[in-house]
């Protein structure tokens, strides 16, 4: 490890922290709210810490891919920690467990609260709170690496945060990686402009709309609202937001291929088709269900089940309806559904969609050769291109570790908290694939508040590991990882 | 907050094939801030540079023109095609030509083509740099045996300045000195020590840095000094009448062909076939068919009468340990005999990690036919900032003759206060000035478009392209 190297990054992590809380500090001047200080206290403590060690620790050394992965996950720990300063000087959040239970689940995009009356909180806060998914959802070290000197190790800092369906689909697109961020920063904020201005036009505040859009492209799911967007109760707004959290789900790369004019790699991308597939069988059933048992009318059927599902599918966890009062059947599409992230290289965590395409299409494949045709010779294809055995290994490994941390999690949740199964089960899962809401205690009408300190540190754990893809947080567990 | 925005526009380029040559120049150029996108077949050899370089790979092969619109070929400024097929290479250049690309540098080995007489010239093959590394490290060679002693002799700025590699011994008067001390002891002619090898690493000195015995030192003096410098270091001049060659490949067969004119050359071949191909191809070279890495096979093919001594085969491995035995043995007997001569080795080493280790264990010199190519490519692309980099063979460090450029940093201060950013990675040489080159001292102040001669370890290139903006 070469921890000089690491303290100049995660110095440089902490100025783009701190420097990132002007943007509340405006919002109560212009609300003029007693959260001015606490904001602008934090930001100079954040800037404070970070500017000597960026500063004064420098060194030629290159990161490798342990400094990588040790700037990974503890550089999300660090700047979570400090980013919950606000809350507690602020006092809306006193204790030190909760504000970084909220932040770590804002910069992840998972959009768990264990706020219990979002509205009474100042516009500066709210604002601080919905900006970190800003922050969070295109990868907070993809940030940094856009700042680091070259030749810092850069591209093995984006190897450690990029996730295993990034190697599948090989996100690069520029030659350098700087230029890639850059771009994938800048197809991002105008996604979020966009999703600003014309849900302003459809007569939400600007503070609200702004709040909205941060959580709806970086599918996080924070919202000012206790009542979520349900709080609005304007099928415009329904339609907009699904809109924007289906292309928050998109892989990036398609936004390129769309702006290069490359219409072809766009029509043989199989995982954009196996998507769009995915979304609608999942919202036509939901719906469905929903018309049938007369839970709502036809139109509102299709309105409020196509946004839940848009919702959990894309792990935004945005609330229009309270769909534990929905038939059983229903319910369980949805608990289905919550397996299932967006594209590889989108703000999504999860598992991906590329991942099930390879697995749905080796274990035909698989079957056929072993129990009915020896001699067939195998190849999966992705994007009309053979995907390589290794890459299938990849997908294969990422599934069983994420089922197998679901319920490790569960058993652990049900262990620490007397709560039931189901919640539990649904607190990891909705934690791990940095959804949000769940089911039984932690639906969409509740928050996390009830679970224990122990608890709640743990969940925070399993939204990082989700956010990182599960690997690279689960690394740190190796003996030899720490082994000079 | 965005650092210090780089000047230069940012080239792209596209690289065909990422071999040995190629992975080189992409990690070379990718670390001198040019964006890379390079396109190969072999899917091992992208995840490998993949892993280990911030560049663009499109896995795939170069004549499938799909995988040039992946790589956004139009974008491109150059086109490097070094795939290990020369005609492939050649079509990577029509392509490259149909893509608009302006500028296009091939690897190509054959001789035929190219040339002034050549049936296709560079212009009908539409290539505007032919790259033969194997060519490159026979000139080499040729010229290093030609110049009357064995040290390497670089020139630098046409010959005014000269830049001299030597061996010290454990006897030589700079052993355990520091140069301050030496700088004080011989002070009747300017010269300076640019640079230190030693075990792997380059060292570049400062004042208070000692010389070790078995370092291996790099001078620089004007032109007039260097003899006296020659005979201070214990260097002697002598002709160089009788050259072994150990492995009759590209390198081992040209360097026989060209030296064989003027000079006795012994070339042993291991391969039977290829040692009588050879020996008709080479009518005034002696070919003597035998294992050149085995001591008797030495020592009876005459190596105790030759005074340069070439390993040219395939294997790293093989050249400098090969090196390193010729050199005790010669050694032994001149000890024995109380002989002065002074007899050299030469070794090819195409593996950047031993260059240092090579010249530091019995190879005077090493060369690589890589960092050969990458420099002329080097110097290709940047013909417009750069006048001339002599890479130092068996050194990580490079000779750049260059002009400060208006602006730039390193015109603002006297040298003495750019220290804190050079310490250790760059020395500034010799700056011309009222029509002569004098050496660079403390309070040297650089102005805007003086001619400068600056010794550079390669890994800090790229401060240096801070210091001069280019």
């Amino acid at each position: 490890m070469h921890f000089i190297s690491i303290a100049h990054v995660l110095g440089l992590l902490l100025i783009v922290t701190g420097s990132s809380m002007f943007l509340p500090a405006i919002c109560s001047v212009y609300y003029n709210e007693a959260d001015l200080l606490p904001i602008i206290c934090s930001a100079l403590i954040t800037v404070g810490l970070g500017l000597p060690s960026w500063k004064y620790c420098r060194s030629d050394e290159e990161l490798n891919i342990k400094d990588g992965i040790f700037i990974a996950v503890f550089g999300w720990f660090l700047v979570s920690a400090l980013s919950g300063l606000p809350f507690m000087i602020h006092g809306a959040i006193p204790s030190f467990t909760d504000a970084f239970f909220e932040m770590m689940s804002g910069y992840t995009t998972t959009g768990a609260t264990i706020l219990t009356d979002i509205e009474s909180l100042p516009h500066g806060l709210l604002f601080w709170r919905s900006e970190t998914h800003l922050l969070g959802g295109m990868g907070f070290l993809t940030l940094t690496v856009i700042f680091l000197p070259k030749g810092m190790g850069g591209m093995r800092l984006f190897r450690a945060e990029s996730s295993p369906g990034q190697v599948i689909t090989k996100e690069k697109f520029k030659a350098r990686n700087k230029d890639t961020m850059i771009m994938l920063w800048l197809i991002y904020l105008g996604l979020n402009i966009l999703e600003i201005i014309l849900l302003w036009l459809g007569d939400m505040p600007m503070f609200d709309a702004m709040c909205t859009a941060f959580g709806t492209v970086s599918t996080s799911g924070y919202s000012p609202k206790n009542l979520s967007i349900g709080h609005y109760n304007s099928a415009y707004f329904d339609w907009i937001i699904t809109l924007f959290m289906f292309l928050g789900g998109m892989a990036f790369i398609l936004f390129y291929q769309m702006m290069q004019g490359d219409w072809h790699a766009i029509r043989i991308n199989t995982e954009f088709r196996w998507y769009l597939g995915f979304i609608l069988f999942f919202c036509g059933m939901v719906s469905f269900i929903l018309w049938q048992n007369n839970t709502y009318g036809a139109m509102d059927s299709l309105r409020y089940g196509t946004f839940q599902v848009m919702s959990l599918l894309t792990t935004t966890g945005f609330g229009t309806a309270d769909y534990e009062l929905w038939p059983q059947a229903s319910q369980m599409f949805l608990y289905a559904v919550c397996f299932i992230g967006a594209c590889a290289g989108s703000t999504t965590s999860g598992i991906k969609v590329v991942h099930y395409v390879i697995i749905c299409k080796y274990m035909y494949a698989s079957i056929r050769k072993l129990f009915f045709q020896p001699m067939a010779v195998v190849s999966i294809r992705l994007n009309e291109r053979p995907v390589e055995r290794s890459i299938i290994d990849l997908a294969i490994c990422y599934f069983i570790v994420n089922i197998f941390m679901v319920l490790l999690g569960g058993c652990f949740m049900v262990l620490v908290d007397s709560m039931d199964y189901v919640t539990a089960m649904s607190s990891v899962i909705a934690s791990l694939m940095n959804i949000g809401p769940g089911f039984g205690d932690v639906g969409p009408s509740e928050n996390y508040a009830f679970i224990s300190d122990t608890g709640k540190w743990f969940l925070a754990w399993n939204m990082l590991v989700g956010r990182l893809e599960m690997f690279s947080a689960l690394v740190v567990f190796y003996p030899s990882f720490w082994k000079k | 907050m965005f650092g210090k925005k780089a000047t230069s526009q940012q080239e792209n380029i596209l690289i065909l094939g990422l071999g040995g040559m190629g992975f080189y120049l992409a990690k070379r150029l990718q670390h001198e801030g040019y964006s890379v996108t390079a396109i190969e077949p072999d899917s091992k050899l992208v995840s490998y540079a993949d892993a280990n370089l911030d560049a663009r790979f499109i896995t795939g092969s170069a004549l499938s023109i799909e995988h040039w619109r992946e790589a956004n070929a139009e974008k491109m400024d150059y086109m490097i095609a070094v795939t290990n097929k020369d005609a492939l290479n050649m079509m990577g250049a029509q392509i490259a030509d149909k893509f608009g690309i302006p500028q296009k540098i091939c690897r190509i080995r054959h001789q035929e083509f190219g040339k002034e007489d050549s049936l296709l010239s560079g212009e009908d093959l539409k290539i505007d740099l032919f790259i033969n590394p194997e060519e490159l490290v026979v000139q080499e060679i040729v010229r290093l045996i030609k110049r009357t002693a064995g040290n390497e002799v670089i020139d630098v700025a046409m010959g005014q300045v000269q830049v001299m590699a030597t061996r010290i011994s454990a006897e030589s008067p700079m052993a355990n000195k520091s140069l301050i001390e030496i700088a004080q002891t011989y002070n009747e002619f300017p010269f300076r020590v640019v640079a230190i090898g030693r075990g792997i690493k380059t060292i570049i000195p400062g004042g208070r840095d000692n010389i070790l015995p078995q370092d291996q030192v790099l001078f620089m003096a004007g032109r007039e000094d260097l003899k006296m410098l020659m005979e201070l270091t214990g260097v002697k001049q002598q002709r160089r009448y009788r050259v072994m060659i150990l492995g009759g490949g590209m390198v081992g067969s040209l360097v026989a062909e060209q030296l064989g004119k003027t000079m006795q050359v012994r070339l042993i071949e291991r391969d039977e076939e290829l040692a009588e191909k050879l020996s008709a191809e080479l009518p005034e070279t002696e070919v003597l068919l035998g294992d050149g890495s085995d001591k008797e096979v030495l020592l009876a093919a005459g190596l105790l009468n030759m005074d340069t001594f070439i390993a040219a085969t395939g294997e790293n491995e093989t050249n400098i340990m090969s090196c390193l035995m010729a050199k005790h043995l010669m050694s032994e007997q001149d000890e024995n005999k109380q002989l002065k001569t002074d007899r050299k080795t030469i070794s090819l080493v195409n593996k950047e990690d031993y260059q240092v280790l090579a010249t530091t264990s019995g190879s005077d010199i090493a060369l690589n036919k890589k960092i050969l190519a990458g420099n002329e490519i080097l110097t290709y692309i940047r013909r417009s900032e750069l006048l001339s980099v002599s890479h130092l063979h068996g050194f990580d460090a490079e000779v750049i003759d260059l002009v400060a450029p208006p602006g730039s940093l390193i015109t603002r201060k006297p040298l003495s206060q750019l220290q804190p950013v050079i310490a250790g990675k760059i020395i500034i040489g010799s700056v011309f000035r009222e029509d002569k080159w004098s050496a660079a001292v403390g309070d040297t102040h650089i102005q805007e478009g003086e001619r400068v001669i600056v010794i550079c370890a390669s890994q800090y290139f790229k401060d240096l392209r801070e210091l001069f903006a280019f």
